[in-house]
């Protein structure tokens, strides 16, 4: 278990430092952290969160702007 | 409607209420009332675009209430239902929120057995048109001013021996109002809908109890002939989740996605999403998890992978008294998140300190965004019910300073 959990940080290190970045990056919802409180969906101002089937918050990259006023209003820290 | 029908629709509510333990009914409610106050001493453009009326948000305190209540109960043998309903009234500049008067309404009906899940859900959410701001959602031309939102729908999942399917669909209807410039500069209202359906199929083949693959399918219809904002992504992935012991479990999971759509970079077309939880804990009292989420994509043109985002939290919880209502307890934890400039550090402390009175206390500190702390009292009036007064500051980078404490109740009966 160790050895695969050291493999993991490793993949995730090299994906890290070995690409470039996005020049516009997108938000998404941690499924495990987020409590359904529905406090996103009031504050995008572009309509673009709704509950997805497992009843958490799921972002329609479609709509969003990325403007980040869902991150700033999540209680559980769940957008990232 | 013939006059049966009507009798029938009448006795049904009445047939419901004076029957409600033959339903085993269970009920949750939670009441605040909200006194807000902001720093802010000028016009705050919290929505991008053009804004009807600017408004200014002032130092006054301002009041609002929310009302959340839950009913759950059986209607048959495999049959549940719940009924959720939440309400949120305050004065218009409370609270940064698009709309200050709405009401949501969800109504679940389950079904469950051995090896299949049904859910049908029906959600309406209400906006007070006085008390809600005018958007600009991508397709609309003009500005918009959500009326009222309907959601229909249905999510099946059926285990069929080592094959697991899930299919989702849900028909989205948005009704709104929109302004348009007249003569002599007056504003003229329109009505108008906007309807999206969003679906999602998974097949899954279990491999062995810890490994399994699977492919899906996403996809989202703007039904309003706007293609751009159609979507599909057709997905394929492996999933490894063993739980080793009581005290260590490991989820890991690799997907890739085929993204068509238009409105979004062509870069992220060929899409990959690794995620990985480890949760560990160390005898009854301390426990704690990892949690490593990365978005890349391969652009095909340049023949590059690039770099999406990386999310890393960490979180560690120490639970030190336990007591009838609630543990005590003391957690702290950190989320890395660069790219979306959303790394945080926060922390929670939840002490029993006498006659059935709690005492949370929380803060958390997001550099690039936000820094927030937070006070909670509450009193166990019995293990179902309570009393609690809620203090919440935080102290945006970008906008003014906020400060909400709540006086509320929550019961179970």
């Amino acid at each position: 278990m160790k050895r695969r959990l050291v493999y993991m940080i490793l993949l995730g290190i090299l994906l890290y430092l070995g690409c470039e970045k996005l020049s516009n990056p997108e938000y998404n919802i941690d499924a495990n952290a987020c409590n359904s409180c529905g406090e996103c969906i009031q504050i995008c101002p572009m309509d673009a969160i709704e509950f997805g089937p497992d009843g958490k918050a799921v972002i329609d990259q479609t709509k969003c702007n990325q403007c980040g006023k869902c991150i700033t209003i999540c209680p559980k820290d769940a957008i990232h | 409607m013939g006059s049966r029908m009507k009798k029938i629709i009448l006795i049904l509510p009445v047939i419901f209420f004076t029957h409600f333990h033959l339903f085993g009914l269970t009920q949750w409610m939670q009441v605040s009332l909200r006194n807000f106050t902001t720093n802010a001493e000028h016009d705050i453009d919290i929505i991008t675009g053009d804004i009807p009326q600017a408004e200014t948000i002032d130092t006054a305190s301002k009041a609002g209430i929310y009302w959340q209540h839950e009913i759950s109960g059986n209607l048959y043998k495999n049959i549940t239902f719940t009924v959720e309903n939440d309400l949120f009234v305050s004065d218009l500049s409370h609270e940064f929120k698009n709309s200050y008067f709405f009401n949501d309404a969800r109504f679940k009906l389950y079904y469950r057995n051995e090896s299949q899940y049904l859910k049908i859900q029906y959600a309406n959410r209400t906006y007070n048109p006085a008390a809600t701001k005018f958007l600009n959602i991508p397709g609309v031309e003009h500005s918009t001013q959500q009326q009222m939102v309907h959601n229909t729908a249905l999510h099946y999942k059926g285990n069929h021996g080592r094959f697991n399917i899930s299919l989702y669909g849900n028909l989205r209807n948005l009704d709104y109002e929109y302004l348009t410039i007249e003569e002599n500069d007056l504003y003229e209202s329109e009505s108008a809908w906007d309807n999206d359906i969003y679906s999602y199929a998974e097949l899954s083949y279990k491999i062995t109890d810890i490994w399994k693959t699977f492919i899906s399918g996403y996809y989202k219809n703007d039904l309003n002939s706007l293609d751009e904002f159609d979507d599909s992504n057709p997905g394929i992935g492996l999933e490894f989740d063993n739980r080793f012991d009581f005290f260590n479990a490991l989820k890991t999971k690799v997907v890739y996605y085929n993204n068509n759509f238009d409105s979004i970079n062509d870069k992220k077309d060929h899409y990959f999403l690794t995620e990985a939880r480890y949760t560990k804990r160390f005898g009854n009292s301390l426990s704690g998890f990892v949690t490593y989420i990365n978005r890349s994509c391969y652009d095909e043109d340049q023949s590059q992978i690039f770099r999406i985002s990386n999310m890393l939290r960490v979180h560690a919880k120490y639970s030190y008294l336990m007591h009838n209502m609630k543990d005590s307890f003391i957690l702290a934890g950190v989320k890395y998140n660069p790219e979306n400039e959303g790394n945080l550090i926060f922390g929670e402390v939840s002490q029993y300190l006498f006659k059935d009175i709690y005492l949370t206390a929380g803060a958390k500190y997001a550099g690039d965004l936000f820094g927030t702390c937070s006070a909670k009292c509450e009193y166990f009036m019995t293990p179902l019910r309570s009393i609690w007064l809620n203090n919440k500051f935080t102290d945006f980078n970008n906008k003014p300073a906020q400060n909400i404490i709540s006086l509320g109740t929550t019961l179970i009966f």
